[in-house]
């Protein structure tokens, strides 16, 4: 079998053999999977590896904090929205203004756009093969030619055409995602043009339509079949750790605005802050493993990679945001919220696979507060900014991304140029929730060192439902992520390898 | 775009001017601009997940990728060239991995209009982990090298496109003398 050199590191040291995970894409070091095995074949410790991009404060230093929204929205292919709206609320909040409320409202709505054509990207087109095709489905089909199989062609359409003009509108306002224009420090360049209203009405209409429909299919893809409810629930995806998310004033699900929730494993509030408090909760451990930082609270301090009351160990992502609020604030989307926990067993949920089903969840709100925002008259108001008048100083701002919370913190000299910039992007805030999820699901499969291509991806399972950010993946080559696994016999031997 | 009566064609550039070398296909994407500034070629930088391939693409008749790569098995400077036929495995976990095989295994099924033709071409790069706006030396000596490629790519294509638009304007032409209808 032919494999790359580059793509597996296999060690031996001692009595521990080493499994390999890992993906070779365009960048060399990608994320990948480190699998320990003891004499039994036993999983004696599974390490999750995310590579960071370097320098971004170093790099941010000296320049003009207005040129954050342009410069941050290109630190991630795939969530440059989420990071021109936190950096353009940072700029608010240095420079001490409010945006008048249709410019709050432009802003909304392009993020709710963003929002949902992100999350039907990831449900139907990556997060699909593990529960709409199924995960003991052949290698060969567990793809998004398999989800296209099982939903249909027409549907596949429809969510390729949905995305796109979510994506028009999301131009219409911002324009183009390298050089975004809409973020300004107190409002935005750009408003609703009357004339043009109805179209993007009937752009909400339809995502609202689609998102409906997107949760009839899991119904009836995932739930109605009891071997996928039955994964979603087991064990070896379950860990019972703290929660936080964005909540407004009625503690209900914002994806823009608002305060941070956090709840403890049993459901009940924890905390519940302003982002500019963020460092007096947050704190990052290193492991010497990784350079990624693991957060944690701050307040429990650092246990260790552990579930309970005990760990300072939390989530983000969908499945947390639902945990950490009370209800969503629109009708249709709060119907699928009491679904979802009616059938899981109540609040909260622990289990990972949820995700999914937390998603589909969330692209119901998506489009009905589109749709609400789109409605209200004074959308097309062009009152659009209000001027700075303070000197700026400190600046926080905080949005929920599609994969979590994510922070913005800049301080400045009196003229406006950055002295210290702080970023925690969502996968370092579910960092260590992953790497137990990656452990835990690794020692529930594999067992007396037997690693089949179904059991590996039932651990890729375990990281792909978070959708992890990896740093910079903007690239269309080489075109390919195969996973590789490696066994290792005590002497370092290899005594099986599988290449998928 | 309107080389032909029906030709489109884009030039699409992968990668992050942000982050060093990452910026390569960028550059190399303006210098072609500025050399083609009288010729009918759209052009775009992306820096965003190559799953928006499949919005940007849509609608072309032919498409030159831009991008750079890191393969390890050739020296920095390297211009590798690709066709859509060299991406044909769809194994991303994830939105972050996704790239043009499953763009390509999309439009394929979902019959999306695309380009007919698709050419890669991609600059071998050391891995860009670091922030900085500066092409290392040995990128930037080779950027020369990796423009002139693509230029005579494109034209290549451009002429394909005259001979084409020639061709069918003289059958137009002499369907009309001959009371054909066409």
């Amino acid at each position: 079998m032919k494999t790359s050199s580059k793509a597996v590191k296999a060690k031996s040291s001692g009595k521990t053999r080493r499994v390999t995970i890992d993906p070779i894409t365009r960048l060399e070091g990608h994320g990948k999977i480190d699998i320990f095995l003891d004499e039994a074949g036993e999983v004696e410790r599974a390490y999750f590896q995310i590579p960071e991009l370097r320098g971004f404060e170093v790099f941010s230093l000296g320049r003009p904090a207005e040129d954050m929204p342009q410069i941050t929205s290109r630190i991630c292919g795939v969530c440059p929205t989420a990071h021109h709206m936190a950096s353009t609320k940072t700029l608010d909040d240095l420079y001490k203004v409010e945006p008048p409320r249709a410019a709050r409202m432009i802003r909304e709505v392009v993020y709710n756009a963003f929002m949902f054509e992100d999350h039907a990207l990831h449900f139907y087109i990556l997060g699909g093969p593990d529960l709409i095709v199924g995960p003991e489905a052949p290698a060969a089909a567990r793809n998004v030619l398999g989800v296209i199989e099982k939903v249909g062609v027409e549907i596949g359409k429809r969510v390729i055409s949905t995305r796109r003009r979510l994506r028009e509108l999301i131009a219409y306002l911002g324009g183009k995602v390298i050089h975004p224009v809409l973020g300004l420090p107190g409002g935005v360049a750009k408003g609703m043009a009357p004339e043009d209203l109805p179209k993007w009405q009937e752009v909400a209409r339809d995502a609202v339509d689609f998102a409906q429909f997107t949760l009839q299919a899991f119904r009836d893809l995932v739930l109605k079949n009891e071997e996928y409810v039955e994964l979603i629930t087991s064990d070896a995806y379950t860990h019972r750790t703290y929660y936080m998310g964005l909540v407004d004033e009625n503690n209900v699900v914002n994806f823009y605005d608002g305060q941070l929730r956090v709840v403890d494993p049993n459901g009940k509030q924890y905390a519940r802050f302003p982002v500019r408090d963020y460092l007096d909760y947050v704190a990052e451990h290193v492991e010497p493993w990784t350079y990624v930082k693991f957060c944690y609270l701050k307040p429990m301090g650092w246990n260790g990679f552990e579930d309970g009351e005990k760990s300072g160990v939390f989530s983000v992502a969908p499945l947390a945001r639902l945990n950490a609020a009370e209800g969503m604030a629109t009708p249709l989307a709060q119907e699928a919220y009491e679904e979802f926990y009616a059938t899981l067993g109540g609040k909260p949920v622990h289990h990972t696979l949820a995700n999914h089903w937390a998603r589909v969840v969330e692209m119901i709100y998506a489009a009905e507060r589109l749709k609400d925002l789109l409605d209200d008259p004074e959308i097309t108001s062009q009152d659009l900014r209000a001027m700075p008048k303070a000197l700026p100083d400190v600046g926080f701002g905080v949005v929920e991304a599609p994969r979590g919370t994510l922070f913005h913190h800049y301080e400045t000299d009196t003229n406006g140029i950055l002295k210290k910039v702080n970023l925690i992007v969502a996968t370092q805030n579910n960092a260590a929730r992953i790497a137990m999820s990656v452990e835990k699901a690794a020692k529930g499969l594999i067992h007396k060192g037997k690693v089949s291509d179904g059991l590996l991806n039932k651990v890729e399972m375990a990281f792909r439902a978070y959708d992890p950010c990896h740093a910079c993946a903007t690239h269309s080559l080489p075109g390919q992520m195969p996973l590789i696994g490696r066994i290792h016999a005590p002497t370092g031997e290899v005594v099986q390898e599988i290449r998928k | 775009m309107r080389v032909g009566p029906v030709e489109r064609i884009l030039v699409v550039a992968m990668g992050n001017d942000l982050l060093g070398d990452d910026g390569a296909a960028w550059c190399a994407a303006r210098r072609l601009q500025e050399q083609r500034a009288n010729h009918e070629i759209d052009f775009e930088l992306s820096c965003e997940s190559p799953f928006t391939l499949i919005d940007l693409l849509q609608d072309y008749t032919r498409a030159l990728i831009l991008d750079t790569i890191v393969t390890g098995n050739a020296p920095v400077g390297t211009v590798h060239e690709f066709s859509t036929a060299d991406f044909q495995k769809v194994v991303a976990p994830c939105v972050h991995f996704a790239g043009l095989p499953e763009v390509l295994e999309v439009v394929r099924r979902l019959d999306v209009v695309f380009p007919s033709e698709i050419g890669i071409l991609a600059l071998e790069v050391k891995p860009p982990f670091e922030f900085g706006q500066r092409l290392s030396p040995p990128v930037a000596g080779a950027l020369g090298g990796f423009v002139e490629r693509a230029r005579r790519l494109l034209a290549e294509w451009i002429k394909e496109s005259a001979a084409t638009e020639d061709l069918a304007t003289r059958r137009e032409r002499k369907a009309v003398e001959g009371g054909v209808p066409t």
